[in-house]
Parts: structure tokens; C-alpha cells; sequence
């Protein structure tokens, strides 16, 4: 049975670029993409984790190995969500974009990422870390 | 001290005041001001944090779930799988510390309309001219100058001269001042975030202002659950707010909830056009005529994202400056927006390496948008629980339109000199040239396969001088309880078909004046 943290962490091998700094940006990048899944609507919340555990299990019919998706290697995790991409079935395109969307926001978000990207901003205008930490807290209870 | 925060409050809260204002964006915060400072005792309730200037943060990891609502994701739903994300500010100042800060007075077409259609007799744009005047002067509204425009503002105008399309400049609530250069040339990406050198000037730094200096008192973290009525010979009277001191979710968490009442002469809601109907129908006070939910606009909208061969570094310089409004008749705009890089990310329509190949190229892109005028109606409906249940369809005239609207923008794109862009269409996600253009509506893609997204939510309590159709009368007065007024976009009869900041605050004032004529 597969819960945010486990899935999302499996996702982010899917999702996320192979760069130098992944791993040290991976723990950060999955806390945030957890706050932003704990403030979503509570009906979208459900929705979305039991889509997280059906996906999972379906893991278990396809042919990489027959296990869930949070137990594949990177690259059966990669061929499965681009086969399910090739079914074309709406609700798990969505899916699939949203959970990329969510952990693709915090990645890139990353200021250890914007120099790669040529991002920068004057730093007369950042007033960096001032907004508490406690926001970023990354439980996702949502009751 | 007038402000009080969720870690500061322990115990239930009881409170009485002269008005309740529940929610502190456009609405609320200028109604509270005009109140407070006639020497009326005000209490805000705001379900957010207060998040002042200097805590805006550039990280929006950070500002995003704080500031916004879900997260800035709350999907709205409709027939044939269509899907529009609706995002809202859930902080003090509301919408206005998030928005681009654009400042329209309402289309005189418009406003006649309402006029005729409702009965409101003062509603033409001489009757309304004073109240736009007196919020343009409080939050300093004016034209952008040339001088801060970012390039691809530039390039829009280039690419729109060249069609022969015509060009506005826009107008935005910021505040000029030596110094301020610094910030209109370098911050368009974290208008989103909170403006971190308060040039923007939203309701945080104006209105919330000075309703705090002229004694009025606020709650954050403070969720209005339901409002307080009593019986007034065979109608209701508002007499208050109960509700609970919430997380930084809008959630009452796994510890014991914390009750807060507030008795009030009047109350008024001001939560915008989803979260007022939905306080209306838990505090079960829908109209007869049905009208309460019904008759929600959106303006939906949707983006492309260009590349070009010369480095923009489009977050160099304001967020607006102008827009194309030659279809604006045919209910049609074309704006510039950009977007932090994590953002940027979450729309891209494909994820791993290919997406990376196109962050790298993150100095080279565009992201401009087309807005709608919706010609259908949608719904906030009763729901169970903290979420409304909010229905919206888009029918086969706006899908018509919104895929019009996306080939003129690639059309716009090109002429600007684009190479490649990346479409809102979940089966063609990227064309190369002017004649791919064709493929969009050759695709004749279903509403569901269209990335829609808005920020203006409008008209479920509709103002009206019909009892058989309004919600409010046009002193924005609930018709059916006596002392409950709404101050938000939810009180307008139609969409506006331009941002509706402005025309919120101007009704705001207009309701507040009026109320101020009232004894209690």
C-alpha cells in the first residue's frame, strides 16, 4: 500500500532531470511537493491519494517485474508511466501531470537550480527565508 | 495591539463589535476602511495569515501554499471532462497582494448593461465616477511607463504592430517613487509572491492600512463558518459570525478546535464569489428565488509559452504593460504574464529531460495568455464539508472561442518572431510554424483536452433590483436578512469581461457610503 511520501519519492525519479544536484535538492523538493498536496481541497486530496495507491498496485499487473511502482527501478518506473501516457486515458493523464506538476514546481523552484537555468534576481530584492519555516512543514494531513 | 494570530489564541474567543467583515481582499478591506475610519468599530475576519512586506519571499516553495488557497489549485469542474483551475489569495490583502495589479474601470458597455438588465439606476459610469476616482487615487493608479516595460512586452507590441492588431497600455496600482526603478526592472516574477517593495500597492499596504490605524481590529486564521441571524417580524437580521481558528490549511488541525463569535450591528461578507455563497448556504441563508451560487463567470483563460532565439529574461521588468485588445469585442484579449521558474515548470506539458531542455532555455521564453468572456454561467452549489462544490461547463461557443483565442496568440507568437511554442493542448503539446498554426482547431480538440485556468470568479450573489433575481438589492443589502451586505465580485450581474480589482473596490466603496446612511 503506497502513501504520498513513498510515491511521491518514486515519482521524482520519473519526473526530475538528471543533474549533479538532484540528490541534494531531492529531500527538499519532496517536502515541498507534500505541503503543497497536504493544502489541496480535501475531496481532491482523497481522490488523489487513492489514485496514488490504485496506481501503485497497478504496478503489479504490468510486465516490469509484475511489483508496485514504488518497488520498480528507475527505469521500469520511467517505461510504465510512459506507457500509461500512451493509453491516453484522460483521468491518468491528469493524474500523472498533476503529481509531475506538483514536484516539478519544487524542483525548479530551487534557487540551488536558477543559476543552471539563468535565473537570477537583484539581491536587494530577495528578503530570503522570512516566511517561517513551520510553513514548510511536510505533513500532509488534511483533517 | 489589534491583530491577533492562531499561536496567540488559546481559549474561545468572544467579541462585539459594530460590523463583522469576514474576508480582507478588494472587498472587505475597503469596506472596513471607509467604515472604520467613519468611527465605526470594525472586526475583520481573515482565514489567512498577515504576511507584511518584508516577509514576502522569493521562494515560492514558501509563499504559494501560505498565501494561496489549495495551494493555488482548486479545479473547477464541468460537463464533458472540461477543467478549469481556479486560484485565489487566502492572506490578508487577499487577491490583491497576489494579482498582477491590473486596474480597468468597467467597460461603459458593461455597466449599461448591468444597468438595464437589473434596475440600478446610479449604475452608469458617470454615477459610478466617484468611487472609481477615490480608489484610483488610494492606490495610485496608472499607466506603466515605456521605461519599465519588460522585452517581451516589447516584442508583443512589435508582433501585434506588424498584424495590424490594435494595443492598450495597461494600467496598474503601483507607487512611483526614487527607488522604486529598481524594483519594476527586475521583480515581474514575484508580483505572484507578494510584492517584497511594496510598489504594488495592494490592499495590505493601503486599505488594510488604514482601517488598522483608524482602530479597527482583525483575526487571522479566523474561518467564518456560518453567520448569526435572529428574527425581524417575518424576515431575518444578522447579528454575527461563528466559526474556528483554523491552520495554515484553513484546516481546525487534530487539536481541539477553537470556537470564535462574533455579535455585530451588521455584518459583511466579502470572501469573493466562491466562499460567499458557500458561507451563505452553511449559515442556511440561500434566497428564495434560488438565486444564491448561481450565475458564476470565470474568464477563463489559458497560456502559451514561446521561445525565442534572443535571451528576454521577461522577469526583467513589469509584470504588464500593455495588452492587445483588437478581438476585444469578440470577448478576446491577449495579456503577458510570467512566471517564477517553478511554476513555469507545473504548466509545462511534458516532464524529465525534455522539460529540463526547455528550463535551460528558461532566459529565451514568453508566457502569454488569452482571457474569455464567458458567454455561460456556472454554479457554487451546497456541499458538505469545507469545499463548495462549484460546477462550471464550458459550452461548445466558448470552447469555440477559447480555441480561436489560442490560434490567434500563436498567430501573435510567430509574428513576434517565436521559433517554437508550447501549447495548452494535452494532444499537441508544441508547433514550430506560422502553418502549424491550422492544426489547433484542425485537431478539434474536446474541452477536456484544454489547460484552462483563472483568477476572477464572479457573480453568485447577484446584485439586482429584482427580488426575483438578485441576492443583494443594489445597496448590496441581503434581500431577505436585514444587516448582511456583500462586498465582493459575487455581487456582480455579468462578467466583466476585463479584471475585476478595480470594479470590486469601486463597489465596495459605493456599499460602504451606503451603509454608512443606515442607523443602527
Amino acid at each position: 500500500m503506497s502513501n504520498p511520501e513513498k510515491f511521491l519519492q518514486a515519482f521524482m525519479g520519473v519526473v526530475l532531470p538528471k543533474i549533479p544536484e538532484q540528490e541534494a535538492m531531492a529531500q527538499q523538493t519532496l517536502a515541498s511537493a507534500l505541503v503543497m498536496l497536504g493544502a489541496l481541497p480535501v475531496r481532491l486530496h482523497r481522490v488523489l491519494r487513492a489514485a496514488m495507491t490504485l496506481f501503485d498496485l497497478g504496478g503489479i499487473g504490468y510486465r516490469c517485474g509484475g511489483r508496485p511502482f514504488t518497488r520498480m527501478n528507475v527505469d521500469q518506473r520511467q517505461r510504465y508511466v510512459a506507457w500509461i501516457q500512451r493509453l491516453q486515458i484522460g483521468p491518468l493523464l491528469d493524474f500523472i501531470k498533476l503529481m509531475s506538476g506538483l514536484l516539478m514546481f519544487a524542483f525548479y523552484q530551487d534557487p540551488r537550480l536558477w543559476p543552471r537555468i539563468g535565473y537570477a534576481i537583484d539581491a536587494d530584492i530577495i528578503k530570503q527565508g522570512v516566511v517561517r519555516d513551520e510553513h514548510l512543514d511536510p505533513r500532509t494531513d488534511s483533517q | 495591539m489589534n491583530i491577533w494570530t492562531p499561536e496567540q489564541i488559546h481559549s474561545e474567543v468572544r467579541e462585539q463589535c459594530d460590523v463583522c467583515v469576514v474576508g480582507t481582499g478588494a472587498g472587505g478591506a475597503v469596506s472596513g476602511a471607509i467604515l472604520a475610519q467613519a468611527g465605526l468599530d470594525v472586526l475583520f475576519l481573515e482565514e489567512g495569515p498577515m504576511v507584511k512586506t518584508e516577509a514576502f519571499s522569493s521562494d515560492a516553495r514558501r509563499s504559494i501554499p501560505t498565501l494561496y488557497r489549495h495551494s493555488g489549485i482548486t479545479p473547477i469542474a464541468g460537463r464533458r471532462g472540461s477543467r478549469v483551475i481556479f486560484s485565489e489569495g487566502r492572506c490578508v490583502g487577499g487577491s490583491t497582494v497576489l494579482n498582477a495589479g491590473i486596474c480597468y474601470r468597467t467597460p461603459r458597455h458593461v455597466l449599461e448593461q448591468w444597468q438595464t438588465q437589473e434596475g440600478l439606476k446610479d449604475f452608469g459610469p458617470e454615477g459610478l465616477d466617484p468611487y472609481f476616482q477615490q480608489v484610483e487615487q488610494r492606490i495610485s493608479v496608472q499607466e506603466v511607463p515605456r521605461a519599465f516595460w519588460s522585452r517581451d512586452t516589447f516584442l508583443l507590441e512589435e508582433g501585434a504592430k506588424r498584424l495590424g492588431w490594435h494595443t492598450t497600455p495597461i494600467k496598474r496600482n503601483i507607487r512611483l517613487e526614487e527607488g522604486a526603478a529598481s524594483c519594476l526592472s527586475q521583480c515581474s516574477t514575484l508580483c505572484t509572491q507578494g510584492c517584497p517593495t511594496a510598489t504594488k500597492q495592494s490592499a495590505l499596504i493601503t486599505y488594510m492600512e488604514d482601517a488598522l490605524a483608524a482602530g479597527a481590529r482583525l483575526y487571522t486564521g479566523a474561518r467564518a463558518e456560518s453567520v448569526l441571524t435572529e428574527p425581524l417580524k417575518n424576515r431575518r437580521q444578522a447579528r454575527g459570525v461563528q466559526g474556528w481558528i483554523v491552520d495554515r490549511n484553513g484546516k481546525t488541525g487534530k487539536r481541539a478546535p477553537i470556537p470564535f463569535h462574533v455579535q455585530a450591528k451588521a455584518v459583511v461578507l466579502a470572501g469573493g464569489a466562491i466562499q460567499t455563497p458557500h458561507l451563505l448556504f452553511r449559515s442556511g441563508l440561500s434566497t428564495r428565488n434560488g438565486q444564491v451560487g448561481q450565475n458564476l463567470y470565470l474568464h477563463p483563460n489559458t497560456k502559451i509559452i514561446g521561445l525565442f532565439d534572443e535571451p528576454i529574461e521577461a522577469w526583467r521588468g513589469s509584470i504588464q504593460g500593455l495588452q492587445v485588445d483588437q478581438f476585444a469585442d469578440e470577448g478576446c484579449t491577449f495579456f503577458i504574464t510570467f512566471l517564477p521558474p517553478g511554476i513555469m515548470a507545473f504548466g509545462l506539458p511534458m516532464h524529465g529531460e525534455p522539460a529540463y531542455e526547455v528550463m535551460q532555455q528558461y532566459r529565451h521564453l514568453a508566457h502569454w495568455g488569452v482571457l474569455i468572456e464567458d458567454t455561460h454561467s456556472g454554479a457554487v452549489l451546497p456541499a458538505r464539508g469545507p469545499d463548495p462544490n462549484i460546477r462550471y461547463d464550458i459550452t461548445p461557443a466558448d470552447r469555440e472561442r477559447i480555441l480561436t483565442g489560442i490560434e490567434r496568440l500563436a498567430t501573435l507568437f510567430f509574428s513576434a518572431g517565436a521559433r517554437r511554442l508550447l501549447l495548452p493542448l494535452k494532444r499537441l503539446h508544441e508547433i514550430r510554424q506560422p502553418e502549424e498554426v491550422r492544426k489547433i482547431k484542425g485537431l478539434d480538440p474536446p474541452v477536456s483536452d484544454i489547460d484552462l485556468f483563472t483568477v476572477h470568479a464572479m457573480g453568485t450573489c447577484r446584485m439586482s433590483a429584482s427580488v426575483a433575481r438578485g441576492v443583494v438589492n443594489p445597496s448590496q443589502e441581503h434581500f431577505e436578512v436585514d444587516r448582511l451586505f456583500i462586498s465582493d465580485a459575487s455581487v456582480f450581474p455579468g462578467p466583466t469581461r476585463v479584471n475585476p480589482m478595480l470594479t470590486i473596490m469601486a463597489l465596495a466603496t459605493r456599499a460602504a457610503t451606503n451603509l454608512l446612511q443606515r442607523t443602527f
